[in-house]
């Protein structure tokens, strides 16, 4: 008698869970949290192969995708000279007034749409997290509130509010020491990755979570970011509520860069951080899928993208409220 | 349920490993979800097999969270992901252990397994367990944590001690230890019966 084969009998007609239920969970679980290295995610129809509603460039529908590789067609969008952008944003960001210290048992709010892969519209999602990191509530279109106790986890790729008030209120405001400590950071390390890609990865990251940056920190940002190479601006970039803006991309074309090129060594995808042209304000991301692309079994075609905006942000004193 | 067979014949035809996945994901909107849409129906059902169905949802949720946080860790060294997302798992399923005993031990008594009726047809669901099936019961009830962990790998998940072992974070020796301890106890409680009267039960579902 096999008694791990008798076992392998007991619950043996448990389901693997329907495809309606999977999708629902996937976005669940990939909720955006304050995380180092998650980038914003790109959601493809993958387990219903559904195709993939595509706009090209700034909301030009594209009718029927054709199967051969073509670039999307970027209307609107404008090449900029990045080092006179990014200087300028930094003297705005400069003039910023100061930041709010909120206390522990305060929640620090935040307000996205998002648009992804093929969602017809911008869906939008609201964050409470408690200061100290040990709560969040979460609310998707007007679905219900979501709560979830988060427990620290020492070594964490995760950041707290809290601790990112802290690092934000340590970090060097000189531009070339800033640029050094992110590169070297041993925190913020991950192998195979250029030091350039890393800088531009961790500013990235401070820039889209829900903690405001110190106005000395945003404009040493603005200014290490024009010292990065491969950094690119484009004028005339959209996020996901409308508003055009300033997008700030990073191709550098160095080993472990972690842009995706294609045979022809064309960039495959574009990743943009979208700021207000006048006022340096942060106003969302977008990622642009700029040729089709088999990742796994799941082929993004060209068009693909992913958007998103800050509609609002703030401190309040319980979940569920607004700022205002 | 699928077997080691057929995951290797997986991991082979379709491309980029999970260690690649990872790597991507790391910078790549896309690759996360790769790494979802393979593993989580089959982590699913192995947590709802351990748990029932209103926990399932949020262990799986809560494991590929925790997994996006800790994807600056992941050692990409080991090319397939699943031990690392059923280890994360196992500490989160830990939590309802209780839960988790308690269901066994109520199907040892009464036959009423109300795991499988949480995901079963409401018509088939209060068929009365085997009695096979309430003496396996009563030996995961009474397993420590550790050793039952370790065989509900094996038997449910399909895992190699190896991959027990990563999944764990414990050698490979105690793996077997652990395993060999359970299995003695698993067959003392299909025991005393006699093994051919074992045989024509199992065979009869």
């Amino acid at each position: 008698m096999d008694d791990l084969k008798l076992l392998g009998g007991l619950r043996a007609d448990a389901p693997e869970p329907s495809a309606d239920r999977l999708d629902a969970l996937r976005t669940r679980a990939m909720r955006r949290r304050r995380v180092r290295l998650a980038p914003p995610l790109l959601l493809v129809a993958a387990a219903t192969g559904v195709a993939v509603v595509v706009v090209g460039g700034i909301g030009m529908p594209v009718p029927d995708l054709p199967t051969t590789a073509r670039p999307v067609v970027t209307g609107g969008i404008r090449p900029m000279n990045a080092e006179v952008v990014l200087r300028r944003a930094a003297r705005v960001a400069e003039r910023g007034a100061p930041v709010p210290a909120p206390r522990d048992d305060q929640w620090v709010y935040w307000k996205l749409l998002v648009q992804n892969g093929d969602d017809p519209a911008p869906i939008a999602e609201e964050y409470w997290t408690r200061f100290d990191g040990t709560a969040q509530s979460f609310r998707r279109a007007q679905g219900g509130m979501e709560h979830l106790a988060i427990e620290p986890e020492p070594g964490d790729d995760q950041l707290t509010p809290r601790e990112f008030a802290a690092e934000f209120a340590e970090l060097p405001t000189d531009p070339a020491r800033l640029l050094d400590h992110v590169k070297n950071d041993p925190v913020w390390k991950a192998d195979g990755e250029h030091e350039d890609a890393r800088a531009f990865r961790v500013f990235s990251v401070f820039l889209y979570q829900e903690v405001p940056l110190p106005p000395k920190l945003r404009g040493a940002i603005f200014r290490a970011l024009a010292e990065i190479p491969g950094v690119r601006v484009d004028a005339g970039v959209r996020d996901a509520a409308g508003r055009t803006g300033i997008g700030v991309a990073f191709e550098g074309d160095v080993p472990g860069s972690g842009v995706r090129r294609d045979l022809y060594r064309q960039v495959t995808s574009r990743s943009y951080l979208i700021f207000d042209e006048t006022t340096s304000a942060f106003l969302g991301r977008r990622v642009d899928q700029l040729r089709d692309e088999r990742i796994h079994t799941i082929d993004v075609p060209a068009g693909t993208r992913f958007v998103s905006a800050v509609i609002a942000d703030g401190v309040v004193d319980e979940p569920g409220r607004i700022p205002g | 349920m699928i077997g080691p067979e057929e995951r290797s014949a997986r991991l082979i035809t379709h491309g980029p490993d999970d260690a690649e996945v990872i790597d991507r994901a790391r910078r790549d909107p896309a690759a996360f979800s790769v790494l979802f849409d393979r593993h989580a129906p089959a982590l699913h059902r192995y947590v709802l097999r351990r748990l029932g169905d209103s926990l399932a949802d949020d262990v799986v949720a809560e494991t590929f969270l925790t997994a996006l946080r800790r994807l600056g860790r992941y050692d990409t060294a080991h090319r397939d992901a699943r031990p690392w997302l059923y280890g994360i798992a196992a500490n989160l399923i830990g939590r309802h252990r209780r839960a988790e005993v308690r269901a066994y031990r109520a199907l040892a008594r009464t036959g009423v397994d109300e795991v499988a009726e949480s995901y079963a047809d409401r018509v088939e669901a209060r068929v009365s367990a085997s009695a096979l099936h309430r003496e396996l019961a009563e030996a995961l009830a009474v397993l420590s944590p550790a050793d039952r962990e370790v065989l509900l790998m094996v038997a449910w998940a399909d895992f190699s001690y190896e991959e027990v072992a990563r999944a764990l974070g414990i050698p490979v020796g105690t793996v077997r230890s652990r395993l060999h301890r359970a299995r003695r106890k698993t067959r003392a409680a299909l025991g005393g019966s006699d093994p051919s009267a074992v045989q024509e039960e199992a065979s009869r579902g």
